[in-house]
């Protein structure tokens, strides 16, 4: 008897399992008949999560109650993590934020929606969008993203700080490396405050800048090589940052590398005064710091303008998305919503509809005015986007920012880095050649 | 006739059946059964024929035999340093960890008021394990601006340096956290000091033993399946340590914290090369049981077992 009823203890146990399980499938079940739930994913700063949920909210009330949004955001580097398993997994968010660097792999594999139909039957209205933004999204001229907003490298500097110490920033852009360097030194000896070390936590994007400017590009248009053969430009590169961290002119690498946030940057607490920056952060970083910024085009040199104009970021929907129609109506309402974009106030980058930029214009804190500003300046000084990363352009990149970090740490001497970095990138690049 | 016989023996079936122990053990187990299964046992499966393929995670696998190990072996620099920096790691961790957890553990036995206090205070670390709060609190301690270096500042000692942010103190902030976490080790260790009978340390005393006799003659033989076992699950757990490297340093700087499963998850999920990290968990599989089995071997020459005596 007492077996029996141990078997039978179990047996209600398991049974109880499965009816639980049961009864919360039927829920949902039941909840998506009534409404639509939307899942969406992007990645960046505090802000830009307080934004986008206002956002969603405002067209939950303004256009579309039955739909129900559910979020998923984090940080750039575990959002990408994230994303691949779930795109291994085929349940993908239906709204993702996609960047020009992954864009073109995942499309290649098939797991974004073409969403020119979209566009085409008026769901998804691109009127007041430039051709070049439109293009930066397409592939094989099927349309796979719509760029967020407009972005572009920069200078970003404290002018309370240049002001003091008496110098004055060509915010044109109309400097050499060599005044770059000589700004930042001048400036320490005055006033004690130091530079951020350049993109540290991305370098590849210094050493891409600077390598346009000689005029080659970074990756070989194939992908199956670097676009250089050149150690001097990455030496180059490593020397500019070497002698102004020698010199104690620029915070030291492991201060830096304790940082994560932007809310917890040198920066912005303050100890620093310059740095670079994507122009689409000035916005979250002048928020974050509560001071005046200023933004300035980075350092000429060499035979062209190594600055290009980027999609910010992008929305795309999920090639397994069962609400496609839906998920483009959102994305039109970031795009085409003066009223979403007063929410957003260009914290992704400049708009791209012409009709928002006028609209929001007005309603801009200075912070983001200086943005469109900034890109406007920029447009005038830059050269076009290169294609897309190739396969095996995030172990390129994270190669770089070892040998970087190697060089900066003082391991290894500038040579040899860039020796190292030329040889195995390309052994990067032809492993992945398909 | 034989209708009635069938059916006794029909219903004695089924009592048989569900009356046996058997039946009732498995039932019970079944939830555990199906998770080892399904979360366990075939990914083991599947990680093991993965390893031979090249698979980026979005398009199907393709294979390519052995390619994933030699390149492993021949061509990857980084294969062998994070190697490197998790061996230190554990050979570093793993004592101190059992020393310090044993130490406490003998204080933690005398009889007080306070004892069941202290006992609980010390273990606390433990159970917040290898969450993300506590990496995050940590990063925060060990920066340039933060709570070491002002103490080390009330002490007169003018320290500028980010612990955490310098390829040579980096590891060992980690290694430090992972002994402050020595809370089961200790635990455990509690509960075998408890199983040394009295009449031993009795004997000891008239014989005229002071407390290090005491403890070497006495508490250390007594306690060496304790130590075995600790040893054995403080070792596999420290070869995959993963958040506490990937939150604090993400592998950095200059890769001195770069841990074996870091490295292993950059392959996979920021390389999109999943072959290659399946490979490397079963080069880290076998490791991890030579070196379980080495112990095991090892343990005839020191593990004392009382039951033993008889035989």
């Amino acid at each position: 008897m007492k077996k029996f009823l141990s078997i039978l203890f179990a047996v209600l146990f398991l049974l109880s399992c499965v009816l639980t399980t049961q009864i919360k499938t039927s829920q949902t079940a039941l909840g998506s008949s009534q409404s639509i739930k939307l899942r969406i994913a992007w990645w960046g700063s505090q802000t830009r999560h307080d934004r986008t949920q206002k956002v969603l909210e405002l067209y939950r009330a303004k256009v579309n109650r039955k739909v129900s949004f559910v979020t998923e955001f984090g940080s750039w580097s575990g959002y990408w993590d994230k994303l691949t398993t779930q795109a291994a997994a085929k349940n993908l968010p239906d709204i993702i934020q996609m960047d020009y660097m992954y864009l073109a792999q995942y499309v290649q594999k098939g797991l974004l929606a073409d969403l020119t139909p979209h566009t085409k039957n008026g769901i998804l209205n691109l009127k007041d969008v430039s051709d070049a933004s439109i293009k930066s999204g397409s592939i094989g001229g099927k349309i796979y993203a719509i760029s967020l907003g407009t972005n572009a490298l920069a200078i970003i500097y404290d002018p309370t700080v240049a002001k003091k110490a008496g110098v004055k920033i060509p915010e044109d852009g109309n400097w050499s490396w060599n005044d770059y360097k000589e700004i930042i030194k001048k400036v320490y000896q005055k006033t004690k405050i130091r530079a951020d070390l350049a993109l540290t936590a991305d370098p590849k994007f210094l050493l891409e800048y600077y390598v346009r400017q000689q005029g080659k590009s970074l990756y070989k248009p194939d992908g199956t090589s670097l676009g250089f053969t050149q150690e001097k430009f990455i030496v180059d590169v490593f020397n500019i940052n070497l002698e102004l961290l020698k010199g104690g002119y620029t915070a030291r690498p492991d201060e830096v590398s304790a940082t994560s946030t932007i809310e917890d940057s040198l920066f912005v607490k303050g100890k620093t005064w310059i740095g670079w920056t994507w122009s689409n952060m000035f916005v979250a970083t002048a928020n974050a710091a509560k001071r005046p910024l200023a933004l300035a085009l980075p350092p000429k040199g060499g035979k062209r303008p190594g600055l290009y104009l980027k999609p910010s970021q992008f929305f795309s929907v999920a090639a397994t998305s069962k609400y496609k129609n839906e998920a483009a109506k959102v994305i039109n309402f970031f795009t085409n919503s003066v009223e979403a974009n007063k929410i957003l106030l260009a914290e992704r980058g400049v708009p791209i509809s012409s009709k928002v930029r006028e609209g929001i214009k007005n309603a801009v804190e200075p912070a983001v005015r200086q943005t469109f500003d900034y890109i406007a300046l920029a447009e005038k000084n830059c050269s076009p986007i290169d294609p897309p990363d190739p396969p095996g352009g995030t172990e390129v990149g994270q190669l770089f920012k070892d040998l970087y970090d190697q060089v900066l740490y003082g391991q290894i001497k500038p040579e040899v880095a860039a020796k190292m970095f030329i040889q195995k990138a390309n052994q990067i690049l032809m492993r992945n050649k398909k | 006739m034989s209708k009635v016989t069938y059916k006794i023996s029909l219903q004695s079936r089924v009592d048989r059946i569900i009356n046996s122990e058997n039946i009732a053990g498995y039932v019970f187990i079944l939830p555990w059964l199906v998770g080892f299964f399904v979360f366990t046992l075939i990914p083991i499966v599947a990680t093991f024929y993965l390893s031979f393929t090249q698979y980026d995670l979005l398009s199907p696998p393709k294979f390519v035999g052995l390619r994933n190990y030699i390149q492993m072996f021949k061509e990857d620099p980084l294969f062998w340093e994070s190697m490197s920096v998790t061996f230190f790691y554990v050979f570093v961790t793993v004592p101190l960890k059992l020393a310090f957890a044993l130490l406490l553990a003998l204080w933690l036995s005398y009889k007080s008021k306070l004892t069941p206090f202290y006992r609980a205070v010390y273990y606390i670390p433990s159970m917040m394990g290898g969450s993300v709060a506590v990496a995050v609190l940590w990063q925060r301690l060990f920066t340039s601006d933060g709570v070491i270096n002002s103490i080390l500042k009330l002490l007169g000692i003018d320290s500028n340096i980010s612990w955490i942010g310098n390829p040579k103190t980096a590891i060992w902030t980690l290694i430090l956290l992972a002994v402050w976490q020595f809370g089961s080790p200790m635990l455990i260790f509690l509960a075998g000091l408890k199983q040394i009978p009295e009449s031993y340390y009795e004997a000891a005393i008239i014989d005229g033993a002071n407390s290090w006799q005491k403890f070497i003659k006495i508490t250390l033989p007594m306690l060496t399946p304790i130590i075995f076992f600790n040893l054995i699950m403080q070792m596999i757990g420290s070869f995959m340590t993963f958040t506490q490297g990937f939150i604090i340093t993400n592998g950095g700087p200059v890769n001195s914290t770069l841990f074996y499963a870091i490295y292993l998850y950059r392959r996979a999920f920021q390389f999109y090369d999943m072959g290659y990290s399946c490979a490397m968990s079963w080069v880290m599989l076998i490791i991890i049981g030579i070196l379980t089995a080495l112990i095991f071997k090892s343990s005839t020459f020191w593990v004392y077992y009382e039951s033993k005596e008889g035989e």
